[in-house]
């Protein structure tokens, strides 16, 4: 049995994910996907905060529901609709007076002269206007042009003019500060707009500017923090104003709830604010915040207020979008008083939304444990949240009052299909296609079946691989929402990896290349097979092993397989898989001559170019031939030389010394000091790499043979050098493991200065090797 | 000063020399005694001071009168948070305070400015010298609100982190320069892991240090048995060799922590037992935790039946613990202790004598 769980899993931030499933038949077509659909999402390589955003998936399209419901903006978290009030405020206000001025200006134009001009150009309008004899022209083309104006000028329309220039002189006043702006607040200037703005309201004959004064008025006494006179101001001014339903109603309303808040009539205030919620868009997000129930009986009080059920039906709908609400016990009181009302759909979508990312693909999202780490998700309760809606869908659908009842029907299945009820989900889905009329409802159907199909795969078979490969290609579903392609990859690689194909799970996410750094031997045997029986594998899986060029790379990872084999001390198994390439290959894959001794190691430094190099079949070999003429030679220092020079090419090849390449592919030279980071003490992690970069600091092959060459050799010469290369193993041990706490030893150097001191090649070391020379002296 | 060291020392070698009890308890008498006077006259001297954290400085006879018991002079009011806008991409000051100037006699009010390090984190450092100007600014305009006011320090409070430290200690450096030559010294909030991680952190360039020794536990777990006070957690946090002549600042604050399913969703701080008493909404499931069993408000905030709420408050045996642990903290003569924070409900639950008991603690240097 496997016990090998693929590393990148693990692997928060290894988001190079080379999918192969949308290769076409054709080279061309593998070529083209590789390069347009599959290439590899791109990773910073700089060393950036680990990501810890969210990983899921979602198929709701929220436009199966109402979206021009006043309120979606708020229920579906469309925020950025959600953070314009100031701008519904400005299109709102000047669609008013467009309205009222019979749509004879245009909206710049009054945008224009109402929030643009100054009180003294507003002044010199209405004076052209009462002066016959200064044409219009003198105000310069800006104002005589604009259609506004001359609306104005022909229709003498002096009490508009007057209250424009009212509300200019008030705006100081009333318009948000800078941030830092410390000036005071000059509440007697305020009081003496208010009172003069009185004055005008009383000789103001359009009750439609009554209102707007009233406005002004209001507004100006809030921000002056006179909530009193708020109150005051809207009893003596508004049993005054006759005008037809207005948006400035409700402007005025928040004023007053704000001075109802203000004196502590939080009850009133509230009922107010939620009246404003439902009715005036351009104040609904501030009516939201200002809402403030802080008691049972508050809300109690509050409900009494309302003047019918649709009234008390929003107020558990302002509750409801609280950001943390439990949305279930709200919809049902929504229901119960409002049967029909459309936040009812927008709450179950919103609900929907919150139980597809808790539960969708939870079984096989590869990121369900930083899920859970840093977003707590699946959130506790989440099962019974499921009943919960579920039970609500099913109420809905009884009772038969709903206007929609395929949309119904739809989030029923979907919900079965999350709460992992196949069978139902798939009855459900069946019902549903016979009652949907609507377009958008079709595709929201279709695309949960699509997710049924995928999420309900038990095992993948040929026919599903070279399905999906086309539905990749030509499922409009699979274009319209991006989640698809992780979707699938991740429960293919579930699949894959549950049936032993870590090859083909591996290839899921990543790419061959990512495999290098640290091979794993089951990836590599899963993707040989494929390789191996190329003819028969089907255009899925050759997707898989094909490179850009049309070859695969049962090459490489024969290679692969052979650097891996050597590095676990197998050179027999490394000569096997190696000798597997074609012959006409074997230098392709490098000339190395890991036998140059060295008193001190060089990693970078070239050997010379007049010594043979061998390819890894024929440097394999050698091992081979040199282990069986060490052991039948029968002269003890030759066959100690042997010794040596085996143990010397065993030490070259490790990470310490020039020729790390043959058993390795990415060696950094920090490694040594950030092993103790690593796992099993010579894999470093590394951000690019899913399984981490394998370091081969075991130098304990080579300490072998360095230690039965001095034991073969008679020679003091050659014991000498035999000791003193065991000694550098010694020492690279303790340079791996210090961190674990090994201690340091000197145990070899300690024989030479002991039992050799009188050799040449101990002198040569005292001359070559500081380090050495620095024991002898210490 | 010399005589009560003397005094110390020979009641050592008294202690050593293991004669009668009577010696020793006449000692601890006298230590008890130079320990329940403020400004005491041991080693050290421990300045009690209150921190203020609300918008609405109106001190109440009540808490006055315990302030007076206390004999605190200094009160660290919040003046205002300043907050990074992302609409406006500035630096915004916000809940400016409103000071009522009664009772505040004798008092001298610190003042004392929370900057959200996300705030650090944004702020360009182009605009450092801005803030900094703004920030010195609004102080003087708030503290227009005191008769005759004069700061003799300048507290900032920032949980500044290694990415924020080049431009928290440049504003610090900018502020510092502002107060040249006015006899205004400017101190800083630390907090536990800046004191750990004083390498990666740094140290800022200010007079004095205030250590926060409190919210040191893991909030956001419901398995967390108190995230104010952990001494558990802050024991490896503590290190003698900071270089920044220390203050002390000790919670005697409560707050109730209320999750729902399973996330940390509000903090209420008004909560304590007594507002969980109703069993037909709440159900105690074990010492401080409740669980909703019916849906409800509560301190404005309405929860779900299922709703956890731990409540978490510090009791006199933790706060004398906590003292204990932070006598090796104290790297100056003349050391400020403050308590967070000051309210009517805390100060009912911390009798006067108990904060005392908490300094004489703190006095056993």
């Amino acid at each position: 049995m496997k016990t090998y769980k693929p590393a990148f899993r693990n692997w928060p931030n290894t988001k190079k994910k080379r999918t192969v499933l949308g290769k076409s038949f054709s080279i061309m077509g593998i070529v083209a996907m590789l390069v347009f659909l599959l290439a590899p999402v791109p990773i910073s390589r700089a060393c950036g905060p680990i990501d810890r955003s969210f990983y899921g998936y979602s198929f709701i399209n929220p436009a199966i529901v109402n979206l021009r419901t006043t309120y979606a903006p708020f229920i579906l978290d469309l925020y950025e609709q959600f953070f314009k009030q100031p701008e519904i405020q400005l299109k709102d206000n000047l669609t008013e007076w467009r309205e009222r001025f019979c749509n004879k200006a245009t909206m710049a134009d009054l945008q224009y002269v109402i929030y643009e001009v100054s009180a003294g150009t507003l002044e010199e309008i209405k004076s052209t206007i009462g002066n016959k004899t200064i044409p219009l022209n003198y105000l310069g083309p800006e104002i005589a042009n604009n259609s506004f104006v001359k609306y104005l000028y022909r229709n003498k329309c002096i009490e508009t003019l007057d209250y424009l220039i009212f509300a200019k002189r008030c705006e100081p006043h009333v318009v948000a500060r800078k941030a830092w702006d410390d000036r005071e607040k000059d509440r007697s200037a305020m009081q003496d707009l208010i009172d003069l703005g009185q004055r005008a309201f009383m000789r103001t004959e359009s009750h439609y500017f009554r209102l707007r004064y009233a406005y002004q008025l209001l507004r100006l006494a809030h921000y002056a923090g006179k909530f009193s006179q708020v109150l005051e101001l809207y009893d003596f001014l508004m049993p005054k104003i006759d005008s037809d339903p207005s948006l400035i109603d409700y402007w005025i309303m928040g004023h007053r709830a704000g001075a109802l808040m203000a004196l502590g009539k939080n009850v009133e205030a509230s009922y107010l604010f939620s009246r404003i919620f439902e009715k005036c868009p351009s104040k609904r997000e501030s009516a939201f915040r200002s809402f403030k129930i802080k008691t049972n009986e508050e809300w109690k009080q509050c409900l009494l207020l309302c003047k019918n059920d649709h009234e008390k039906a929003i107020l558990y709908l302002l509750r409801a979008e609280s950001a943390q609400s439990q949305l279930v016990p709200e919809m049902l009181e929504v229901y119960a008083l409002d049967p029909t009302n459309p936040s009812l759909e927008l709450l179950t979508l919103r609900e929907l939304q919150k139980l597809e990312k808790n539960l969708l693909g939870y079984e096989f999202n590869d990121k369900k444990e930083q899920n859970r780490r840093y977003h707590n998700i699946p959130q506790p309760g989440i099962g019974q949240r499921v009943i919960d809606l579920q039970a609500f869908v099913r109420k809905v659908q009884e009772d038969g009052i709903v206007k929609r009842p395929a949309f119904w029907k739809i989030i029923e299945g979907y919900l079965e299909l999350l709460a992992g009820d196949r069978y139902y989900a798939r009855e459900t889905f069946s019902e549903a296609k016979k009652m949907v009329k609507n377009d958008t409802l079709r595709s929201q159907l279709e695309t949960f079946e699509l997710v049924m199909k995928i999420d309900t795969m038990d095992q993948v078979t040929e026919k599903d691989e070279l399905d999906f490969m086309t539905m990749r290609r030509k499922n409009v579903y699979f274009k319209a929402y991006p989640d698809f392609n992780d979707f699938l990859r991740d429960k293919l690689a579930s699949l894959y990896q549950a049936r032993g194909a870590e090859g083909k799970a591996f290839m899921c996410y990543y790419e061959f290349a990512d495999l290098l750094p640290n091979p794993k031997i089951e990836v590599i045997e899963d993707l040989l097979e494929i390789a191996n029986r190329d003819s028969t594998s089907n255009a899925f899986e050759k997707s898989m092993i094909l490179k850009a060029t049309g070859t695969t790379i049962r090459n490489e990872l024969l290679d692969l397989k052979a650097s891996y084999q050597l590095s676990q001390n197998r050179p027999e198994a490394a000569l096997e898989a190696f000798r597997q390439i074609p012959e006409k290959e074997w230098d392709n894959y490098g000339l190395y001559n890991p036998f140059v001794p060295r008193v001190i190691d060089c990693v970078k430094c070239p050997i010379p170019d007049t010594l043979q190099v061998f390819n890894k079949a024929e440097l394999l070999q050698k091992f081979v031939d040199l282990e069986y003429e060490a052991r039948s030679e029968l002269d003890p220092n030759k066959s100690a030389r042997i010794y040596m020079k085996l143990g010397l090419g065993w030490y070259n090849m490790t990470y310490f010394s020039y020729s790390w390449r043959v058993m390795d592919y990415f060696r950094s030279g920090s490694s040594i000091l950030r092993s103790k980071y690593g796992n099993e003490n010579n894999i470093i992690n590394y951000l690019d790499f899913p399984f981490g970069n394998r370091e081969n600091f075991d130098c304990s092959k080579a300490l072998a043979y360095f230690e039965r060459a001095s034991l073969r050799a008679t020679d003091p010469e050659i014991k000498a050098q035999a000791i003193f290369l065991a000694a550098k193993c010694e020492q690279n041990y303790y340079y791996a493991n210090k961190n674990l706490g090994t201690a340091q030893t000197f145990n070899n150097f300690q024989m030479l200065v002991s039992d050799y001191s009188k050799t040449k090649f101990y002198d040569r070391l005292i001359t070559e090797c500081k380090y050495f020379a620095t024991y002898v002296n210490r | 000063m010399q005589n009560m060291q003397r005094i110390l020392e020979l009641s050592r070698q008294y202690q050593s020399l293991n004669l009668s009890a009577v010696v020793n308890y006449v000692f601890c008498c006298l230590l008890l005694y130079s320990c329940t006077h403020s400004e005491t006259e041991t080693s050290i001297r421990l300045s009690p001071s209150f921190y203020h954290w609300q918008t609405e400085l109106a001190i109440t006879p009540q808490e006055r009168a315990y302030l007076d018991a206390l004999k605190i002079r200094r009160i660290y009011a919040k003046f205002f948070d300043v907050d990074w806008d992302g609409q406006e991409q500035e630096a915004v000051p916000h809940a400016q305070i409103r000071i009522d100037t009664m009772r505040l006699e004798g008092l001298e009010i610190i003042p004392t400015i929370f900057i959200t390090n996300r705030t650090m984190l944004h702020l360009p450092q182009g605009e450092v010298g801005v803030l900094a100007h703004r920030i010195n600014d609004l102080i003087l305009r708030l503290g227009q609100q005191l008769p005759d006011w004069h700061a003799s320090e300048v507290q900032i409070d920032c949980d500044w982190s290694s990415r924020s430290q080049g431009t928290y200690f440049q504003l610090l450096d900018t502020l510092r320069q502002l107060n040249v030559g006015k006899d205004i010294a400017l101190s800083a909030t630390i907090r536990l892991h800046q004191v750990r991680y004083a390498q990666e952190t740094g140290i800022p360039p200010v007079d004095r240090g205030m250590l926060m020794f409190y919210n040191m536990g893991d909030l956001e777990d419901w398995a967390e048995p108190n995230s104010i006070l952990n001494l558990k957690k802050a024991q490896p946090y503590l290190t003698s060799s900071y270089t920044l002549p220390l203050d002390l600042a000790l919670p005697i604050f409560h707050w109730g922590v209320i999750f729902r399913a399973g996330r940390l969703i509000h903090l209420s701080t008004a909560l304590d037992e007594l507002s969980l008493q109703d069993t037909a909404h709440f159900h105690k499931i074990g010492p401080g935790r409740f669980k909703v069993v019916k849906s409800t408000y509560l301190d404005g905030y309405y929860l779900y039946t299922d709703d956890l709420i731990r409540l978490e408050q510090i009791d006199q045996d933790s706060l004398l613990a906590a003292s204990r642990m932070l006598r090796e903290q104290i790297n100056q003569s003349e050391t400020r202790v403050a308590f967070y924070h000051l309210d009517s409900t805390t100060i009912k639950k911390f009798p006067h004598e108990n904060l005392q008991a908490c300094l004489q603690e703190l006095a056993e240097h």
